[in-house]
């Protein structure tokens, strides 16, 4: 091959290949692409010319009009009715191409033409443009050029002569690329690969070629039957969102054998509210139901449901107007309730609601377990806490807490000091507002209550107050006088207790377990009590109910909802299943802050984690021991990315006492310095006290409160624990929970606490000791000189020394590692604005309820998710 | 209005025991008892003089000391002080109150004391010279009645009469029931006893069973002749007399007698009546009117030497309740008790060994803790009655002292202040805490020095050095343990507490060479020099 022959190889070669790939360039330049290939072709040309070796096929092709391949050439193009479709896999791998069939229905099958069909014409026009100002010698019009793909040469042509120009009027047709897939698409949905056309339909979109005719409706046929596939599989639900998702792009689709989409929809959603009706799930029926009339309010199968459910819903108003005559406010609310479940926009039921709901007041509360849950943690959760506190009312209660608490009563008018501080007149309430719950008592219940807890036979026996109490008398039914034998330092804080019933004796041989519930079970102080009891709801109602025709009615019922994780009880409260909760994660208060539907109250004490060690577990006696598990703990790192994510603590204080570091207990840092983490000297500590101990450490086990977030906390800290050689087990499960009363056996040997102290005077005793009181015996386990000093603190006289040995307290327990207190966390109780007369700082979650007014909410229109409205809205 | 906390006030929980003549007793006893505690805690050789002489020297105070020197009330001496104890037989009274009954006949009556007579006769025999009468003073005649009897007001009643026992019973019809009361005034000590009952529904048991009371109420009266630290040897009064009945004898082995020292004066008559308290004679062998004492007391020497006008007779005592409450108070101030100390009791026979008594302390003890009045209640052990108790503060062994418990309802252990001690413990047990943390910062920088010194990484070895000088030295805990020594061997001086200053002393002293021994000047300079030497 002569040099000239090659060059000119070469360039055809090369306009070949920028031709080819010139065809796939997007957008603006485009157009720009196809002119300088047209400026390379003519220049090639002239080139050719110039130096008169020009092609033959070339100059044949343009001298004889487009004549094509000659009558020997004819033979070597495939027939139309020879061709097969591409498959999925060539579509895949190959290079696009297109079938160009000439008249004589050969099929020459080239890179794909241009212009390709376009709804704007704009690359026609453009190379109108082109092709009317083209230069001397430029190809005349009519001519098209092609570029063989790599399938459509033939065994016997020449590969370097693989680009050439047809004459339009010698084409039949152009089957394009896209045409060609889209007839595989109708190949593979005849044959239900739906996958496989909707990757084709896919792979098409991604070419640009989303508007190429008849991609719509593939892509319809597509989805509804795949709509139908999972109707036929019994996912009503999925094919449901198929349908809607057709119902956006077609209301009017009708397939090919005639079945419409309209009568798709309503079987299906006739069957899904069916099913929702059975199962009573009225919120899930209404779901579908205005999914469905979303698409087409007068659908015949919306209109039927929706006049059944109305006239449920009117039967249930009925009935609530003459339970509510009948003075059965719970039962009318209830079925009005019900009522705006079934169907919230019946008419009258909104005024109907709003009256019964403000007769008979509600307030739904998530939680993550209900008290008594059973649990391998020994203690008193923080929810049986809060059970306490709703069910019962003390003597005296804390009113608000700064620096130190402040005490009111709901039992007495007026407390009096007499003879300087040795006696106490306390004058009883004659009577109660309505809106109270508890029982109007005499001084003789009082009386009898104090008997009780002065007697040591009697298991009320408080051996603190006994030791304050000389005597006490009743002067009369109103009026009492105890006389104490040394005068107490916080006089009412003692008498924080509930009253409770002391007829009869308990019987001997009684274990003190049983004696216990005995005594829960005589309390006469209630003010809420169980009403109704299943796995996932407790309800409480008040022990008096609030009396006919007063002006304002309070909360009449509380209802506590379990929930499963913390994120389960927030949706829940976004969702109005719930109106408050009593805790919720601290990284979660922005969100509600920032909510107005809202309110999120600071718990007046903060709430203090800390970590006890027991005194009878042998490893954990020795101070060496105790010493290196403190300094092991990255405290700070625990607080910040486990109990607040937040780097800046700003909701939470790394503290060295079990008591809130704003109480008058806790001495300033001058004095206490929460200990740092350490890990080298914690090694080094831990070294020590395995030679002291003479033995390897036994795992140790850890009990903590059942809540996800102080779990997660306690994991974290055995992880620390663990870099020093201690091991440490959370136990999680066990068969037998151990008694209080047991505490004291060496099952455990680390107990995580959460506890809001805001008594330290009388509760430091109690907390030390793991007991419900301040007994004497509880002490035997701490050293003497920490006994002494307790006993000092209940002997003291006065507030200046009772606070001073507080502070000695708080230093010598520090350096005693008696327990680890790790953090405090301000928490908060988040309430739905709906609920007024909440305090401002509460000292637990149920203060004042029975003043609290809930302000009725009615249930909203279930709002449709963001896809479906989006999508009717866009179509609207 | 309800009593709801009367703590039974000392006075008179003794004058229930004893009557108020008993309270005297029964006050020198406790002052004894402060001394022997003073004493079993003293190490000092001049503590020891000190209360040695105190225990010599203890008076009664005269408003209390109603152990009258009058004439009235003295014993003067007897004609028959000649002949020995052992062929002295009793000169016992019973007086015997019948109730109101009907049922209760002249003629009943008559027999029952008749019956009493041969029973006496016919179980002790020439032990006991009885006189029994009907009593007719009792007023109310019955169990309230001798409730209301106080020691003084019997000692008054039978001062002058010439008998060594008297037993005042009673005898009431209760429905179907016939109750038997007495109570036992004793002349050697002048002290009316506890308070007895029996019941039984048979009119015909009822002399058996007031004889069985009277019986079970008397305590017989010994002799102590020889004593040492260790062993005494006793003869018992009317012993040469023995039981016809070989179970009604007098003396067994391992029954118990308390001391007591009767004080004469030229004329032989009763100045002062003193009870040794926390002393007992234990009976090891018996003969005849003769046994040997095994002696169990807090006191160094509890029953000293021979003394001119001194009486030592010692008298049983036997366990009638189920459990005594020991109440521990402070010396000085016994208003205030002693809340939440540990008081260990030993139940088991006393073992010879320090190591011995030391394991008893820790595994056999029963480890009792003081309520909020100062309390612990010990049970009677019946299998052996003679207990050790131990008292402790902290570190420090306030009392031990052996204690036969059921004989009394109550009883007060005074002891002196330990809280100043205690305080110092405390103090010095934070200061041991962050000892622990500099002495374990020392040594995590020496091992990482040595580690980069081998590594050749100087100048981490240098940043460890730092750190190494930067912890506490024991210039620090010096001035700390000054800082606690001073303000409380100043109190305690200002409280002539010399016992609590020497242990402070002794406490400091201690921890000072714990301090030596971590924090030596020479570790520092060693660990210097090996740097040195290893660059």
């Amino acid at each position: 091959m002569s040099k000239h022959t090659r060059q000119h190889s070469e360039r055809s070669q090369s306009v070949a290949k920028h031709a080819r790939f010139g065809s796939f360039q997007i957008g603006l330049v485009r157009g720009l692409y196809v002119i300088q290939i047209t400026m390379i072709l003519l220049a090639v040309f002239v080139e050719n010319v110039a130096t008169g070796q020009t092609r033959q096929l070339v100059l044949t092709t343009f001298e004889s009009e487009a004549s094509g391949p000659d009558e020997d050439e004819k033979q070597r193009y495939p027939k139309l009715n020879e061709m097969q479709l591409p498959t999925v896999e060539e579509i895949f791998k190959k290079h696009p191409f297109d079938w160009v069939v000439t008249n004589n229905e050969d099929v020459h099958i080239v890179y794909p033409v241009s212009p390709r069909p376009d709804r704007s014409n704009k690359w026609e026009k453009d190379i109108r443009n082109l092709l009317e100002n083209r230069p001397k010698g430029y190809p005349r019009r009519g001519l098209l050029e092609v570029v063989l793909h790599e399938d459509g040469i033939l065994e016997d042509g020449n590969h370097e002569d693989s680009s050439y120009e047809i004459d339009k009027r010698r084409i039949q047709q152009i089957k394009y690329y896209e045409d060609l897939v889209l007839e595989r698409v109708d190949k593979l949905l005849e044959k239900k690969a739906f996958r496989q056309a909707f990757a084709l339909i896919l792979f098409l979109e991604r070419r640009r070629d989303s508007n190429w005719p008849g991609m719509d409706r593939r892509k319809n046929r597509l989805i509804f039957l795949d709509a139908m596939r999972m109707r036929d599989q019994k996912k009503p639900q999925s094919a449901l969102v198929f349908f809607e998702d057709l119902y956006a792009r077609d209301p009017e689709y009708r397939d090919s054998q005639d079945r419409t989409l309209q009568e798709e929809i309503g079987q299906v959603c006739d069957g899904l509210i069916r099913a929702a009706l059975v199962q009573s799930d009225f919120r899930q029926a209404r779901f579908f139901l205005r999914r469905l009339t979303d698409m087409d309010p007068q659908h015949q199968v919306a209109v039927k449901w929706k006049a059944d459910l109305v006239a449920r819903a009117k039967n249930l108003l009925t009935q609530s107007a003459n339970a509510s005559q009948d003075g059965k406010h719970d039962e009318a609310v209830s079925l009005l309730d019900r009522a705006t479940r079934i169907w919230p926009t019946t008419p009258g039921l909104r005024d109907a609601h709003r009256k019964a709901s403000n007769r008979f007041q509600r307030i739904k509360v998530g939680v993550l377990r209900f008290a008594g849950d059973p649990t391998p943690y020994f203690l008193p959760t923080d929810e049986d806490k809060r059970h306490n506190h709703l069910i019962q009312t003390t003597l005296f209660e804390i009113d608000r807490s700064d620096e130190a608490p402040h005490y009111r009563s709901r039992f007495f008018e007026e407390w009096e000091p007499t003879d300087l501080g040795r006696q106490m007149v306390f004058t009883l309430r004659q009577s109660r507002s309505y809106w109270e719950s508890q029982p109007v008592v005499t001084a003789s219940s009082i009386a009898s209550t104090l008997a009780a807890r002065l007697d040591p036979t009697h298991p009320a026996y408080d051996e603190r107050m006994a030791s304050y109490i000389h005597s006490l008398t009743p002067r009369s039914p109103f009026e009492l006088v105890v006389n104490f034998s040394r005068v107490p330092v916080r006089t009412v804080a003692l008498f924080r207790f509930p009253l409770i019933a002391v007829e009869s004796e308990l019987n001997s041989g009684e274990t003190v377990d049983s004696n216990e519930l005995k005594l829960a079970s005589k309390v006469l102080s209630w003010r809420f009590k169980i009403h109704e009891k299943s796995p996932q709801r407790v309800v409480y109602r008040r022990i008096a109910p609030e009396p006919e025709n007063v002006n304002e009615y309070h909360v009449a019922e509380v209802a506590k909802i379990k929930f499963n994780s913390y994120d389960k009880a927030i949706q829940g409260l976004n969702r109005g299943e719930v109106s408050m909760l009593p805790r919720v994660p601290i990284w979660t208060i922005d969100k509600f802050r920032n909510d107005e539907r809202y309110v999120v109250r600071d718990y007046a004490l903060p709430t203090t984690h800390v970590l006890q060690f027991n005194p009878n577990s042998e490893p954990l006696k020795n101070l060496v021991l105790r010493r290196a598990m403190a300094y092991a703990l990255n405290r700070r790192q625990v607080l910040t990315e486990i109990i607040l994510h937040d780097s800046e603590s700003r909701r939470g204080r790394i503290v060295s006492a079990p008591f809130p570091s704003n109480s008058y207990a806790y001495a300033d840092l001058s004095m206490v310095v929460p200990r740092e983490h350490d890990l080298k000297l914690a090694y080094a500590l831990a070294v020590v006290a395995e030679k002291q101990l003479k033995e390897k450490f036994r795992p140790l086990k850890l009990y903590c409160p059942p809540e996800p977030v102080v779990k997660a906390a306690a994991e974290k800290l055995i992880e620390q624990w663990k870099r020093i050689g201690v091991t440490v087990t959370l136990i999680t499960q066990s068969a037998a929970r151990p008694t209080r009363r047991s505490a004291m056996r060496p099952q455990w040997d680390l107990v995580y606490r959460t506890i809001q102290m805001a008594e330290p005077i009388l509760e430091l005793w109690p907390f030390l000791t793991i007991d419900t009181q301040a007994h004497v015996t509880s002490l035997i386990h701490l050293p003497d000189w920490l006994r002494q000093e307790l006993v000092g603190l209940d002997q003291a006289g006065d507030w200046e020394t009772a606070v001073s040995l507080l502070h000695r307290l708080h230093q010598q327990l520090a350096a005693y590692v008696h327990s680890i207190p790790l953090w405090e966390v301000d928490d908060v109780i988040v309430i739905r604005k709906t609920v007024r007369g909440f305090p401002k700082h509460p000292i637990h979650s149920y203060q004042d309820i029975e003043r609290w007014i809930v302000q009725p909410e009615f249930p909203t229109v279930l709002p449709l998710g963001p896809k479906i409205r989006g999508k009717i809205g866009k179509k609207l | 209005m309800i009593g709801v906390r009367s703590a039974i006030p000392r006075k008179r929980v003794l004058q229930r025991r004893f009557g108020s003549k008993g309270l005297a007793v029964c006050l020198s006893a406790m002052l004894l008892a402060e001394v022997l505690l003073l004493n079993s805690q003293s190490t000092s050789a001049g503590e020891k003089s000190e209360l040695d002489s105190k225990s010599t020297e203890v008076k009664i105070q005269k408003d209390e000391a109603t152990v009258s020197t009058s004439s009235e009330t003295s014993v003067k001496k007897p004609k028959r002080a000649e002949v020995p104890i052992e062929l002295q037989p009793y000169r016992v009274q019973v007086s015997i109150t019948f109730g109101s009954d009907p049922l209760l006949t002249m003629g009943y009556r008559e027999s029952v004391l008749q019956k009493i007579r041969a029973a006496v006769e016919r179980i002790l025999g020439q032990m006991w010279t009885l006189k029994v009468e009907e009593n007719l003073w009792l007023s109310p005649p019955g169990m309230r009645g001798l409730e209301q009897l106080t020691s003084e007001s019997e000692t008054e009643r039978f001062g002058k009469a010439s008998c060594d026992k008297v037993y005042i019973v009673t005898v009431e019809v209760l429905g179907g029931r016939y109750r038997i009361s007495g109570r036992e005034w004793d002349r050697s000590t002048q002290v009316l006893g506890r308070l007895a009952t029996r019941e039984t529904f048979q009119r015909r048991t009822v002399a058996a069973d007031v004889f069985t009371l009277v019986h079970g109420l008397f305590q017989p009266i010994v002799a102590i002749d020889e004593a040492d630290n260790d062993t005494a040897t006793i003869r018992v009064q009317a012993g040469q007399f023995p039981s016809v009945d070989p179970d009604a004898a007098q003396l067994t082995t391992k029954q118990f007698f308390i001391p007591i020292f009767r004080y004469l004066d030229k004329k032989k008559v009763v100045r002062k009546i003193q009870f040794l308290p926390w002393t007992y004679l234990m009976v090891q062998s018996v003969d005849r009117a003769r046994a040997t004492c095994s002696v169990e007391s807090g006191l160094r020497a509890p029953l000293g030497g021979a003394r001119r006008r001194v009486e030592k007779i010692a008298i049983g005592i036997r366990p009638s309740y189920g459990a005594t409450r020991l109440i521990l108070v402070p010396r000085k101030n016994p208003s205030k008790p002693l809340i939440s100390h540990h008081v260990n009791v030993v139940m088991n026979p006393p073992t010879s060994s320090k190591e011995s008594i030391k394991k008893q302390l820790e595994i056999e003890a029963l480890h009792l803790l003081t309520d909020r009045s100062g309390a612990v209640t010990i049970p009677v052990n019946f299998e052996y009655p003679l207990v050790k108790l131990y008292v402790h503060s902290g570190t420090s062994l306030l009392a031990r002292v052996p204690f036969v418990s059921g004989v009394e309802p109550e009883i007060y252990l005074r002891l002196p202040s330990d809280s100043l001690r205690l305080g110092v413990e405390g103090q010095l047990a934070l200061l041991e805490g962050e000892l622990v943390d500099t002495v374990a910062r020392r040594a995590t920088h020496i091992a990482l020095a040595r580690l980069y010194a081998r590594d050749g990484k100087w100048e981490q070895v240098d940043e460890q050095i730092d750190g190494f000088k930067k912890v506490h030295g024991i210039k620090y805990f010096e001035q700390q343990l000054k800082a606690i020594q001073f303000p409380a061997v100043q109190a305690a001086k200002l409280q002539k507490n010399r016992s609590a200053e020497f242990r402070i002393k002794r406490l400091i002293q201690r921890t000072t060479d714990v301090l030596g021994r971590h924090l030596s000047p020479d570790k520092i300079r060693d660990f210097e020099n090996e740097m040195d030497e290893l660059r």
